[in-house]
This record gives structure tokens, sequence and C-alpha cells, in this order.
């Protein structure tokens, strides 16, 4: 199941930020930095696709989801650029009263899952009282069609409708994971943050909802943001695969191309750092070393931000910014190194 | 090879307010002198408390209750004074878990840390002895600008940074064992493949044993050369990393390892996946606790845990059905239902 390409964008960004102010100081408050965490994001997502969204723990994936549906408070994180969605841009609606307003019917569209299946359910309500709340904040069904609703929506997940009454508690990860799948399709949405949605549950249970997922995609036409730090996860799910590092883009393509030619050192260095479940395996022999950590975001390297760790850095990259640009149809690459059609540096 | 350490018929229960719970359900493994054995299982298995039971970590009876034999170089773990177990714990036995920030002490230097763990187990050294090694340590594990980072605190360390310091601290006795619970799990793909190629490398130089506790068989199969795999606090099956891989023989491990996504291999968009999920356990079935999700499961299997069979000097697997598990994996088939397998 391939995303149609030709049709228009369900969601488009460009330029895209999100920084984060650093104050200190009690009394005196002053600003000592800004945390660059999404610097400058252009892409496109089709209608119906998955886009895989990876990069290590810091690198802005999970800012990136919550940027694009509008869930930080004013102050605390500062965006701009453009989110565009149904014609409207997300960013500037943000940033004023009667924008949010208008943002709100739009809300309903764009939905979100969690990581944490423990810390994102309200453990003193009961299952339908979760799963039923979005109804009732974007004034859908009500009464008798609410409660039908929501057992509707506990059989399309697979639970019991007569485990609406049980609270959180009384769930195994997995089936709070798909509560919290429930809830988010409770208002008919047609595009959803996948934030970390299976890191938290056993690998047996990961498969689980990783099905799950897909089939409700396909019979609800979802469009999915899967935002993980598992690339062999990621891979199986998405369409195509878009990975990150300090806050920008640095190489989007059809996933299979992702892994198996992947263009840029670091989407190198990052495959071949998955652990293969396979001792007879080559992988490890090929692997790339990575040296060092990822620097801070607060203080971002200069030129290419990837420069300081990577293995074929040349001068240049320590001053030039490489921007991201199409190198063969559908696959884009920010790497100085990479001239097009060619085999990666 | 000599054995090193060798578990027998190991059960541990806990008291809890809603009766016994046994979180070990008699356990056997053996793990010889410089070998990696890769624990394998998901929560609730009981592959931590295992190991949390071998080095005497459990809170004291009544709270739990330990039973069986911890065989450590001869030595049983579970009789031993509070003496020799001072003496081995840090010192010829050393461990480090998930997360290191539990482990370090928030308030001292790393460096004052690192001196401590040399000098508890050797009051004579001299501190600046103790120094020196610490510091000499802390570079072998590769922590650039080691001489800094000695006065640092943890939390000026990262994930990584701080594995390394713990790594450092459980290496400076010379432990004969590591145990390593989950150590990468909480470090990004890049960084774990660093700190595993520093256990490899460390062990090659040292010659120490590891047992390896971890839910990700990607790692395993890269660093283990036995692995055990558990299951609601029993063993399923023990092998070879090799033998595993290429025939498993439990459905619960068939079932692991086909429900990962192998991004190397050509493979269906539908995950294979194990149904229902393990029990609570407080109400571990009597029989083999994986019956209820198997699809290979029969009457006997809901009623007797099944014995022991070898299927090589290097192999063996708790499974009644193991004759149809072989077949069904020789032909390929061993992913499918009952019915799917009949047709």
């Amino acid at each position: 199941m391939s995303p149609a390409s030709d049709q228009p964008p369900i969601l488009s960004l460009r330029g895209f930020k999100v920084h984060f102010p650093v104050a200190e100081g009690s009394l005196f408050r002053h600003r000592v930095g800004v945390v660059r965490a999404v610097d400058g994001v252009s892409l496109d997502i089709a209608p119906g696709e998955t886009l895989g969204l990876v990069g290590e723990s810091g690198c802005g994936k999970s800012t990136l989801g919550r940027g694009i549906l509008q869930l930080f408070e004013h102050g605390v994180a500062r965006m701009s650029g453009e989110v565009r969605y149904a014609g409207q841009d997300l960013v500037r609606l943000g940033r004023t009263r009667r924008g949010l307003r208008r943002m709100r019917p739009l809300r309903k569209d764009l939905q979100i899952i969690f990581q944490d299946p423990y810390a994102s359910l309200n453990p003193r309500m009961n299952v339908g009282a979760i799963v039923g709340e979005p109804l009732k904040i974007h004034g859908l069904e009500r009464g008798a069609e609410a409660v039908a609703r929501v057992h509707e929506l506990l059989e399309v997940v697979g639970l019991s409708p007569a485990m609406a009454k049980r609270y959180p508690h009384e769930f195994s990860g997995g089936q709070r994971q798909r509560i919290g799948i429930a809830r988010a399709l409770a208002v008919r949405p047609r595009f959803i943050v996948c934030d970390e949605p299976i890191s938290a549950l056993d690998v047996s249970i990961q498969a689980q909802v990783m099905n799950l997922m897909m089939d409700l995609q396909e019979r609800f036409h979802l469009t999915y943001l899967f935002i993980a730090h598992d690339l062999a996860a990621v891979k199986h799910i998405s369409d195509r695969i878009a990975v990150m590092y300090l806050g920008e883009i640095v190489e989007l393509a059809a996933a299979d191309t992702v892994y198996d030619e992947p263009l840029h050192p670091y989407t190198r260095a990052l495959i071949s750092a998955v652990p293969v479940p396979d001792p007879t395996s080559a992988a490890g022999a090929k692997r790339i070393r990575l040296e060092g950590e990822v620097p801070s975001p607060l203080a971002p390297p200069t030129g290419c931000r990837f420069h300081t760790r990577c293995p074929v850095a040349e001068p240049r990259c320590k001053v030039e910014a490489p921007t991201l640009r199409e190198v063969a149809p559908g696959h884009r690459v920010a790497c100085h190194l990479v001239s097009a059609r060619s085999e990666g540096p | 090879m000599t054995t090193l350490l060798s578990i027998r018929d190991l059960r541990v229960a806990f008291k809890t307010d809603d009766g016994d719970v046994t979180a070990v359900d008699g356990i056997d493994y053996e793990l010889a002198a410089g070998e990696t054995l890769g624990i394998v299982g998901e929560s609730g298995s009981g592959k931590s408390v295992t190991n949390l039971a071998l080095m005497r970590l459990l809170p004291p009876p009544p709270a739990s209750r330990v039973t069986g034999e911890i065989l450590f170089d001869g030595v049983d773990l579970l009789k031993a004074s509070a003496r020799t177990l001072r003496e081995i714990r840090g010192g010829r036995i050393a461990m480090i878990f998930q997360d290191p920030m539990t482990s370090l002490n928030p308030f001292l230097r790393v460096g004052t840390q690192l001196v401590e763990m040399l000098r508890v187990h050797d009051p004579k050294m001299k501190r600046k002895e103790a120094r020196a090694r610490a510091l000499a340590m802390l570079e072998r594990v590769g922590i650039p600008a080691a001489a800094r980072r000695f006065r640092q605190y943890p939390h000026e360390f990262s994930g990584g940074m701080r594995q390394r310091v713990m790594i450092a601290m459980m290496l400076l006795n010379d432990p004969e064992l590591l145990i390593a619970d989950e150590p990468t799990t909480a470090l990004d793909v890049t960084i774990q493949a660093q700190i595993l190629d520093l256990l490899r490398d460390l062990q090659a130089e040292r010659k120490m044993a590891i047992a390896l506790i971890t839910h990700d068989l990607g790692v395993v199969a890269g660093m283990a050369s036995h692995i055990l795999v558990m299951y609601s606090g029993k063993v399923m099956e023990e092998s070879s990393s090799r033998e595993l891989f290429e025939t498993p023989s439990h459905p619960y491990t068939i079932g692991l390892m086909r429900s990962i996504p192998r991004p190397d291999l050509p493979e269906g968009r539908r995950l294979f996946s194990i149904p229902g999920r393990p029990p609570d356990l407080d109400r571990r079935p009597p029989g083999c606790p994986f019956a209820p999700r198997c699809s290979f499961a029969r009457d006997l299997c809901h009623r007797e845990h099944p014995p022991e069979t070898r299927l090589s000097a290097t192999h063996r697997v708790f499974c009644w059905a193991v004759d149809d598990v072989r077949a069904a994996v020789a032909a390929g088939q061993a992913g499918l239902t009952a019915e799917e397998r009949a047709r």
C-alpha cells in the first residue's frame, strides 16, 4: 500500500522551527540561550501515507510531532515557519486567541498517540470516560449515542465493550496503548502523530499493536507520522522515512531506500548500528562506528551540524551548512559530499 | 571450560497482600568462565529477579523467599556469610543496571566513588594508587578528558557516559563475572553499539564471564555464545546462540523471533504476533505457562509442566510438543496457527 503521491499533501511544513528560550535566575530572569529543538524543517506528508521519523534522543523528533499539532503553550516555545493544513497555517493561527478558536475544528482532524500508556491515561477516569472525552470536547455524539460510539471504538481496537467501566490500572501496557488509540480515533481524525507508540511495550505485544495500527490505517484512511527510535519497526510500518539530526532533516526517502541505500553518513551509521537478530550476520563486521555523542542543541556546531562526528567530513563541512536537496527522484539528502545519483560519500 | 556459576532449582517467591507470588519457578543454568550467556525474556519473565537473588539483593524473608542453590566457584551464595558476600559482590561478581543514575551516588564526585570502590575491597591500598588506577580505568572505557571528568558529578554526564562510568567502576576489581541487566536499553542505537563494542573488548582482554540480560534478541545475537530463554519464571529453552537462531525449538522462542520486524529480510506487511499476553504471576496456569498462548498446546500442556528434552549437547528445551515443533520448523510452518498447519 503506497501513498498516492499525485494527490496534494495533507500537511505541508515550510521552514518550520520550534525554539525554546532558556532563562536563568529567579528574580531577574534573563535569557541565556535558545534550544533550537526543531530548526527549519520543510516536508510534505501525503494523504494515507506513514511517514517515519527517526533520530537519536534530543534530535527534536518528538518536538516536531507536538509542534505540528501546536501542543506547546505560547511563551514556552517560539514557533516560526509554516505548517499548512486544510488551507490554513497552524503556526499563524496558534499565535492569537482568535486563531486558536478557529483552529478548534481543525484539531479534531489531528490527533496524537503517546509513548507511555501509563502516564497518558487519567487514572481516576474509567475507560469509557477516557475514550468518550474527546467527543464531549468537540461537541460530537452525546448520551446514548456517545456510549454506543465508545463501545464501537473499544471493539475496533480489539478490547471488549464491557471494559468501559474499568480503570486504567486494571490493564496491561499493550491494552492501555489500545485505549490510547481508541481515544485518538474517537473524533474520526485524518492525521495521527504516533510518538514512540510501541517503545514501552514488550516485544510480543509490539507486533500486536503495530498490526492493529496498520489495520486501522487501511480501514479509516489515516495518515501517520510515526516517531520512533527503533529503526526496524519504523522501516516496517513506514512508506517514507525522514532522518533527523539536531533539529534538522538530513535525509528523506522511501523506507526501503533509506534502509538499503542510505546516502547521508549519519543515516548510514544509524542503520549499521542496529543489532541484527542473527549471530551469523555479517552486519557487525561492516559497522560504522560513530565517535562521540550528539552535541547540545543550545549551541549546535557551525556548518553541517553532523561534521563533529562525521567520518568523512571535509573542511567546508565546518563552515557551509548543506541544504536538503533532491539527489534522485524522491530521495533528498543534506550533505555536501553526496552528488546527484552518486553512491554517496 | 570450567563452570564458574551454577544455578540449581532456584525459586523466588514474594509475599504480597494477595498471597505469595512466585517470580522465579525452579530454574537451572550454568555459566562457564569467560563465556557470555544471554538471558532473554519479557517483563515478568523473572530474568532480573534471578540475578538480584544471585547478588543477594532481594529483601530478606519473610518479604521474599529464595530456595535452591547458587554456586559461584563452588560457594553457595545463598548460604554464604555476610563477609564472604562482601568480598564477592563488587569484587569477583559485578553488576551493571539499565539506569546507571540509580546506581551512582548523585552527591559524590565520580572520582570519589571510583576510589571508594577500590578501597572498600582493599583497605590497604594507598589513596594515590587508587586514584591512578581509577583514572586509568576511566580512560580505558573511553571517557574523554578523564582527569577533568574525574572531578564531576554523575548528573554532568550523558546517559552513555554514565554507563561507561558504571562499567569502569565495576571493572576496577577485575571481576570474574559481570552481570549486565539491560545495560543498553536506555541508550540510543549508536551509543548502544559503542557500549556493546566496549563490553566485547573488555571481555576479550580480561576473560571475564558476562550474564547479559536483555529483551533484545538483536543484542544477544551479537554478544552471547549461549542463550537462555525465560518466560513467566521458567526456562523455556537454552542453547548455543547459533543453534537457537538456526533451529529454535520452543514455540515461545519462535514467536518471539518472528514478531520482530527484520529490515534485513524481505517480508510481508503483517507481523507475526503471539496472541494474548503473559499470565499474571499469581495466576500462573498449572502446566506450561506458555500453553494458553501456544498454537501447539495439547491437553497435557495445560496440566503438567514439561520435562527437559535434550536436543544436543548444547541445546535443551522444555516442551511437550517438541517433536511437532521441530517438524513444523523444518517444514517452514512454525509460525502458523494449528488450523493453518493442518491444512
